[in-house]
């Protein structure tokens, strides 16, 4: 459109349009928010709650368990919950400064890129039947590509802290997670070759679909375990799983991948220049994240929303497809399957010694290419052949 | 092979930590951890040699100064009632007006212990002295603090005889007239 | 109309970023808003519906060429500030150069008669996904197959550079 066109017929359009962009904006912010609010603010507070929990625990001894209620006559301990609430109410309160020499921009903005990859994650979980922020036919690469968002982040954060520490740290992360997106995403290849689509909701409905394994059509209800991937080209889907969860743990870096925020040797590595709500900023980010690829692998391998507790919840209690039993129990069966993946990140981190860099490469170039390569070999046999 | 046999050897350590987590977690669970629930649960203190908040016998104190002048800090105030020509009273007949200790100096080392010639002033087992302000941590012993223990048995045999001969009831008696309440009584 | 919008935002993003990455003093903020950059052409690629593209181009651009350029500016020694010239100071002969090269390009593109297809790139498919698979498979293998040598021989000469003599 030229210039004459833009000024007598569209600009005098202009508001309406706004205000429509603005509505549209609106309607789009508020489900964010209410997934915020509602999801990644609980899975914040009780990960980090659950995290010292069990790492107390593991540790014989208990964790913070006195934290709890104490309005007026109203004086309990609740098991230590309002620990997490204590912590994120002090993080408010510290002082807000940016390191000196530091580039105050970049610094102010990395943790907000990082934390926004981590929700970026969350618009794609489907949380149950029509629980899902979107569907987007190219689901699981949109995926893998939000990974290479928190790189950047932490790329700045390093830079920005003015601070030979953080910068080996965010060095050493770029490394890290750049390796890993490869078999990470050969792993993430998988599910795909099986089903055919990149598709997060198709990869579902045909976990639920009668299993098919190496051809042999098994007609049972594939929500009864044996429709999940992990069973699809048996057994090296099984190995599938595990290279494609140990790439979640190197791209989150958690342990034993925390070599760029490892607390004995970097301070906190790219994390060390940044206090208050920042790190907070950051350290929700990670648990966020981690629920998240934990709800993506278990979309992948273990068949999501359906299931033996949502099959029971269909087919046990009678509930209508599209109707709310259906929906709880489908939220329902993510949420077990999420948070067991979640406890087991936390007890992984708290068994497993810290790797060196060059064992963290070696790990992924020499050992867990070679076994994803060979993995996708035999499902794209095992999808030949069924 | 060695490549195999590093997946293997992975494999099976990663194994053997996780099964060494577990077992600690279900042990921390079933019997509960090492850890101790303080205040509710306590560990057990030596009731002779640890050296805690100090006690103080204040009917049997002479006011001889001595473990005051030992204190390494000078953390011990002491002033006794004067008598009739206005100087402090000193021996049996002093009754003190004063005798604090300042626990935020106090190192709790125990060379106020050895000096004093009636034994009247130990270190004893409590441990615990949570307050607000800085004025919280200055004890006054001197409104009749707790009863010494009798650690040795020099001790119990001048506790003893104080006690056949009513000097408690006497000391308290004395001190109530000049104003000094005696909140926690000796055993008198 | 939204569309139109929409498409304005990303263009704004766009040329706005890659504006800021000339002139910026700082070279590292240069290089973070040519991220920007990037992130306004997959939302491009979004509005046209190409899906696959815009998805490769945040994985591919974000997060490979991103991170080797941010690598690269980082890995520098801090420019001295003589280096640094922002404003050219022969202005008016930059201003007539750069005019003249911008009229040259304009009218290029002005008088350029652009084959707007009548179909939609979507045709009957819901994804380019399977559209561009199999076209690089089959149409377009020869390219696809050469690209991948070429990465080939790329990361095996990376590798042989960066060790160095071999003693």
């Amino acid at each position: 459109m030229n210039l004459r066109e833009l000024l007598t017929e569209h600009l005098p359009q202009m508001p309406e349009a706004i205000s429509g962009i603005v509505m549209a904006l609106l309607l789009a912010l508020i489900p964010a928010l209410l997934v915020v609010a509602a999801v990644v603010t609980p899975v914040g507070l009780l990960g980090v709650y659950a995290e010292r929990r069990l790492s107390g625990k593991i540790q014989d001894r208990s964790g913070p368990n006195r934290v709890g209620i104490s309005i007026g006559p109203i004086k309990h301990h609740l098991w230590g919950l309002g620990q997490s609430v204590a912590d994120g109410l002090k993080l408010l309160g510290k002082e807000d400064f940016v390191p000196p020499g530091g580039e105050k921009v970049l610094f102010l903005i990395a943790p907000l890129i990082v934390f926004g990859g981590s929700l970026a994650l969350f618009a794609v979980l489907p949380f149950g039947p029509n629980l899902v922020g979107a569907d987007p036919n190219v689901g699981i690469f949109y995926v893998l590509s939000i990974g290479a968002l928190e790189v950047i982040g932490v790329l700045m954060a390093g830079w920005a802290s003015n601070n030979k520490w953080s910068l080996i740290g965010a060095m050493r992360e770029v490394a890290q997670v750049g390796s890993y997106e490869i078999p990470m995403g050969i792993a993430a290849l998988c599910p795909v070759l099986m089903t055919g689509s990149l598709r997060l909701s198709e990869i579902i409905s045909r976990q639920a679909a009668e299993p098919v394994i190496w051809g042999v059509h098994i007609p049972i209800p594939g929500e009864l375990f044996l429709g999940w991937n992990v069973f699809a080209a048996f057994p090296f889907n099984i190995i599938t799983f595990v290279i494609f969860y140990i790439c979640c743990l190197a791209n989150l870096k958690r342990a034993p991948f925390d070599l760029p925020e490892c607390e004995s040797e970097l301070v906190a590595g790219f994390l060390t220049e940044y206090s208050g709500m920042r790190w907070g900023l950051f350290f929700l980010g990670e648990y966020a994240a981690m629920f998240a690829l934990s709800g993506i692998g278990a979309t992948l391998f273990l068949g999501g929303w359906t299931g033996p507790v949502h099959y029971l919840a269909v087919h046990g209690f009678g509930a209508a497809p599209g109707g709310i039993g259906d929906i709880v129990g489908g939220a329902i069966e993510f949420t077990w399957k999420t948070s067991l993946l979640f406890i087991l990140m936390i007890w992984v981190r708290w068994t497993l010694p810290r790797m060196r860099l060059d064992q963290v490469m070696r790990l992924c170039y020499k050992y867990l290419v070679p076994a994803a390569m060979v993995c996708m070999l035999a499902t794209a046999a095992a999808a030949l052949l069924g | 092979m060695g490549y195999f046999g590093n997946i293997w050897d992975g494999i099976r350590t990663t194994a053997q930590g996780l099964k060494l987590t577990t077992s600690v977690f279900a042990r921390a669970v079933t019997k509960g951890s090492y850890t101790l629930q303080y205040p509710e649960e306590n560990l057990p203190i030596d009731p002779v040699t640890h050296r805690g908040i100090h006690e103080y016998d204040v009917d049997r104190c002479i006011s001889c100064e001595a473990c005051a002048k030992a204190c390494p800090v000078d953390c011990i105030y002491i002033e006794s009632a004067p008598d009739a020509k206005g100087k402090p009273t000193k021996g049996k007949v002093s009754v003190m007006t004063r005798f604090d200790i300042d626990y935020s100096k106090c190192l709790f080392c125990g060379l106020c212990v050895p000096p004093c010639p009636s034994e009247c002033i130990q270190l004893g087992a409590r441990y615990s002295l949570p307050g607000h302000t800085r004025d919280e941590m200055v004890v006054h012993f001197h409104e009749g603090g707790y009863p010494v223990a009798e650690k040795t048995d020099h001790a119990k045999k001048m506790i003893e005889e104080f006690r056949a001969e009513g000097l408690y009831a006497k000391k308290r008696a004395e001190r109530a007239a000049l104003g000094i309440p005696t909140l926690r009584p000796a055993d008198g | 109309m939204g569309v139109q919008i929409a498409f304005w935002l990303f263009a704004i993003l766009v040329a706005g970023t890659a504006l800021y990455a000339a002139v910026a003093p700082k070279i590292v903020h240069a290089a973070f808003s040519l991220m920007a950059t990037f992130f306004g052409v997959a939302g491009i690629y979004a509005i046209l519906g190409s899906d696959f593209l815009a998805v490769t181009q945040v994985l591919v651009y974000v997060g490979g060429i991103m991170v080797l350029i941010v690598f690269g500016v980082l890995l520098t020694d801090r420019v001295p500030e003589e280096y640094k010239v922002v404003a050219p100071r022969r202005w008016l002969p930059a201003l007539i150069a750069g005019g003249l090269c911008f009229a040259a390009i304009a009218g290029a593109l002005k008088s350029t008669v652009w084959p707007i297809s009548s179909s939609t790139p979507l045709g009957d498919a819901t994804s380019t996904v399977e559209g561009i698979g199999r076209s690089l498979l089959t149409d377009y293998l020869i390219p696809f197959e050469f690209a991948s040598i070429l990465l080939l021989v790329v990361l095996v000469g990376a590798a042989r550079l960066a060790r160095g003599q071999v003693r």
